[in-house]
């Protein structure tokens, strides 16, 4: 059962990483957690700036910034785990991914690193779980005896109250 | 060389080399990979038979010769003949540069005798064995001139006369191994483009040549030369269906422009002329398409372009026409020439010879990378914005930092005038359209038009042209459908029974104006207001109302006085629809009209998507920006100025006008600095006919606004319509206007 799960999990990386990022990743913290995505996701960082707010918008779509005369939107990753608010402060981080060609932002409490968490150290998560942010995970990656949490980005930007958001598009 | 010749020429050299270009590094790897298999030698061959066939169309028959050995040989390659790659490459290597050189002498109309042997050369060494071949020394080709010393005089007695009486089209009709099976989707877009260019000068010049038949052989000629050059594409494509009909067509026009006096029965071949049109576009798409054109799409074509010939043929006003296609073509300079002794011809093909020797160059682009630059350069603009006004700079006093200052934003936006022309084009496409439909119109409602197009040359953008193209057409189909009156009404109400529809276009402070003008019956106010009326677009009597907002009416949804409902200008879906579309290019329209004298619609678009001028308003911490062209004027209200009807709707009386206010921090949400309306500032907005208040804290100053959507990800936001970079970095909303009347209108402010 494990091992299937695994398989599918090495499938999926072989899918978008190339050989240098294979079981890369970049980890950043919210809250107390260590959480991880796909180095080959990653576009670049930058650091909090002003972020001008869409109307319309589900709250954690925080709005709009100007990416170097892009306009991308920023999504607070802290409200899409439904946390509580945090003020944005100097390591407050935008990490701007690449989903399907379209550029998003995501605001993070701080960046930690890139890590190699290679794929005998991921485990499904847990299946027992409650909080939201469950429906984000894709598997603990286990580091040393640290775990840093795998999210899937496309649920993490498309689902739920996104979707009303997608169907409005075009 | 005649212009028309000259344009294929240069095509087919163009066009050849690319595909050289491309094929030379795979034969170069022939060595290095012979496990690859037969199947890229199978391809390289398919296109040197292409090209083969294009260089017989033109009447390269060196090129031609030299490229079908290559193929041939070529083709034994892939089928496994026992020739060392060492030999082969070096035989093709030295075929492919002769074909280059040969090239160059026709590039720069130099005779190439002199290269006959050489070519004679290489297409021996193809043929023989494969192990034994003369020493592949790169000197065994380009130095046979030695050995053409022999034959000189009789090739050049060969080569002269083929240099003046070009393309034996035969040629392609019995073409080398089926090319269209080549992949041929790559090039068959830009084929298409070009294609669509040529036919529609073709239109151009059928439908000039019929609306006057005394002087038709000039536009004829024009016809002529395009579908000459459009046939010339389609063979060297290989699509023999689309260069069957369009053969047939040239041999028509060749009848047509040779005629010397006025041909009668000039309409049904014309007629002919223009089906035969409109199915090679058919043809075109499908081959845009697919890639490929099947032969029974165009089909229907062809008997009634035979009968035309035939007819043209009894007529016996033409010249002796020479019979195959290929005399036809080869025979055209010379009667041409006969006829140029009216100034008017011998004048044009000067200015044909002219145009053709300035070699005007173009090249086509990816609208992307256009696009691309542009954004570039509208970042740029920000980003020295941010430099030149950045506080630390601002406070210095130096003489000549400020020099370079200003010098730095001059350079930016000259760049900015520069990269947004690149993507202006004129409005003659859009406007020939109109020729074509106005002649069928006429035709089919049996009313004399008379279409003048002017200001073809005005450009716009790219963007703007393609949104403009359909509305115009409706709004001309409209005025010969319904403004022009029968010609008997017409001559009963003391006008002439030719009716006359202008379309202008010119600018106009930082806006394109087109006016669609008739001089038919006008408008009847009173038939719109009965009908406004009965579709309950209207309530009273609408004897208060101005002409304008009566004729304003005819833009409403499900709108029509058209008494009976005819085939050609639809049921009512007409003017709302063209106002929706000219609105989605941020533009607007007039309707002016006077009754028994005419209607003129006038088209107000912006030059351009990409810029708008904006006024930066202030809401609390948020700044929006608001599209300059929908502002009347901005006020603070006096608190007796502003009226509360009861269900809550703030209204405020400016001058003898009522303006319902829309509170933008409302709408937005936003915590304001001012939440009574004297102590903020009212920008009025007008947008077809509709007005509002909107209400903000402050305004912060007017500037150019490069527009920005937003992105996909977010998908629609209420009320906005983009967004813009500030000069100090910060994204600013661009406000839908039109989006924010409607909330007015429905009350829903919050």
């Amino acid at each position: 059962m494990i091992e299937e799960t695994r398989r599918l999990s090495i499938d999926e990386l072989e899918e978008e990483d190339e050989d240098t990022q294979r079981n890369q990743y970049l980890t950043f913290r919210i809250g107390p957690e260590d959480f991880a995505i796909a180095i080959s996701a990653v576009v670049e960082i930058v650091g909090i700036q002003p972020v001008t707010e869409v109307p319309d918008m589900p709250d954690f779509v925080r709005g709009v910034i100007n990416l170097r005369g892009r306009v991308i939107p920023a999504i607070d990753v802290r409200k899409r785990f439904e946390m509580t608010d945090r003020e944005y402060d100097a390591r407050t981080c935008i990490v701007v991914v690449d989903l399907g060609g379209t550029a998003v932002g995501l605001i993070v409490d701080t960046v930690s690193e890139v890590l190699s968490i290679p794929s005998e150290a991921v485990t499904p998560p847990p299946s027992v779980q409650r909080g939201r942010q469950s429906r984000f995970v894709r598997g603990m990656g286990r580091v040393g005896d640290a775990v840093k949490i795998l999210l899937d980005l496309d649920k993490l930007l498309l689902e739920d109250e996104q979707q009303s958001v997608a169907s409005l598009q075009n | 060389m005649t212009p028309e010749d000259r344009e294929l020429t240069t095509i087919f050299v163009t066009e050849t080399r690319e595909i050289l270009d491309g094929l030379e590094p795979q034969l170069a790897s022939l060595s290095s990979k012979p496990e690859a298999g037969p199947g890229p030698l199978q391809s390289a061959a398919e296109q040197l038979g292409l090209v083969r066939n294009a260089a017989a169309n033109v009447g390269q028959k060196k090129v031609a010769r030299l490229l079908e050995a290559a193929a041939s040989f070529l083709v034994q390659l892939a089928e496994g003949a026992p020739i060392e790659a060492s030999v082969a490459q070096p035989r093709l290597s030295d075929a492919i540069g002769l074909v280059r050189q040969l090239l160059a002498r026709l590039e720069a109309e130099r005779d190439d005798a002199d290269l006959e042997e050489q070519v004679e050369q290489a297409c021996r060494r193809f043929d023989a064995p494969g192990d034994s071949d003369a020493p592949p020394s790169p000197e065994a080709t380009p130095l046979a001139a030695t050995g053409a010393e022999e034959r000189a005089p009789a090739d050049q007695a060969d080569a002269a006369p083929e240099e003046a009486a070009p393309p034996p089209v035969q040629e392609a009709a019995a073409p080398l191994p089926p090319s269209s099976d080549l992949d041929p989707l790559e090039l068959a877009p830009q084929f298409a483009s070009e294609s669509e260019e040529l036919l529609a000068k073709a239109e151009t010049g059928l439908l000039a040549a019929e609306e006057d038949p005394a002087r038709a052989s000039e536009p004829f000629a024009e016809a002529f030369r395009a579908i000459h050059s459009f046939k010339g594409n389609c063979g060297f494509m290989g699509y023999a269906p689309l260069e069957q009909v369009s053969h047939r067509a040239e041999t028509l026009l060749d009848i047509l422009r040779n005629a010397q006096q006025p041909f009668p029965g000039l309409s049904p071949a014309v007629a002919a002329l223009l089906k035969a049109l409109d199915l090679l576009r058919t043809g075109l798409a499908e081959t845009a398409r697919t890639g490929h054109c099947p032969a029974e799409l165009l089909a229907p074509g062809v008997p009634a372009l035979e009968q035309a010939i035939a007819e043209a043929h009894n007529v016996g006003s033409a010249p002796a026409l020479p019979s195959g296609p290929a005399a036809s073509a080869a025979a055209q300079p010379a009667p041409s020439r006969a006829e140029a002794s009216s100034s008017a011809s011998a004048v044009e093909d000067a200015a044909h010879a002219q145009a053709a020797g300035a070699q005007r160059q173009d090249i086509r682009v990816d609208v992307q990378k256009l696009d691309r630059l542009v954004n570039l350069v509208g970042e740029l603009v920000i980003a020295e914005a941010m430099v030149t006004g950045h506080p630390a700079i601002a406070g210095l006093d130096e003489e000549s930092l400020s020099r370079a200052i200003h010098l730095l934003r001059r350079v930016s936006l000259d760049l900015q005038d520069v990269a947004m022309s690149v993507r202006m084009v004129p409005l003659s496409g859009a406007f020939r359209k109109l020729v074509r439909l106005t002649h069928d119109l006429s035709q089919k409602l049996g009313k004399k038009v008379r279409l003048d197009l002017l200001g073809e040359e005005t450009e716009v953008d790219k963007s703007v042209l393609e949104h403009l193209a359909d509305p115009l057409i409706h709004l001309v189909r409209n005025a010969v459908d319904h403004g022009l009156e029968r010609p008997e009404d017409r001559a009963r109400a003391g006008k002439s029974e030719e009716g006359r529809v202008t379309v202008e276009a010119r600018h106009e402070g930082g806006e394109v104006l087109v006016f669609v003008e008739d001089d038919g019956r006008g408008l009847d106010r009173d038939r719109i207001v009965a009908k406004a009326i009965e579709r309950g677009l209207l309530q009273g009597s609408g004897d208060k109302l101005t002409d304008e907002q009566v004729y304003a009416l005819v833009f409403e949804p499900g709108f029509s006085t058209a008494n009976e409902v005819s085939d050609i200008s639809g049921r009512g879906v007409g003017m709302d629809v063209v106002r929706k579309n000219i609105q989605k290019l941020g533009g607007s329209l007039e309707l002016r009209s006077r009754t028994g004298a005419g209607t003129t619609v006038v088209i107000h678009i912006p030059l351009t998507l990409a810029i708008i001028d904006g006024m930066l308003v202030r809401v609390g911490h948020a700044r929006f920006t608001l599209p300059l062209l929908a502002i009347r004027e901005a006020l603070r209200p006096a608190p007796e100025q502003i009226t509360v009807t009861p269900d809550g709707q703030e209204v405020a009386r400016v001058r003898d006008r009522l303006i319902p206010v829309v509170r933008l921090h409302e709408v937005f949400r936003r915590k304001p600095d001012h939440a009574s309306l004297h102590h903020g500032i009212l920008v009025i907005v007008e947008v077809n006919g509709h007005t509002a208040g909107l209400f903000a804290d402050e305004i912060l100053g007017q500037q150019q606004a490069v527009i920005k959507g937003l992105s996909g990800y977010l998908g629609k936001a209420r009320g906005v319509s983009g967004c813009t970079i500030l000069g100090d970095g910060e994204v600013s909303l661009i406000l839908d206007v039109g989006a924010l009347l409607g909330l007015a209108q429905s009350g829903a402010t919050a």
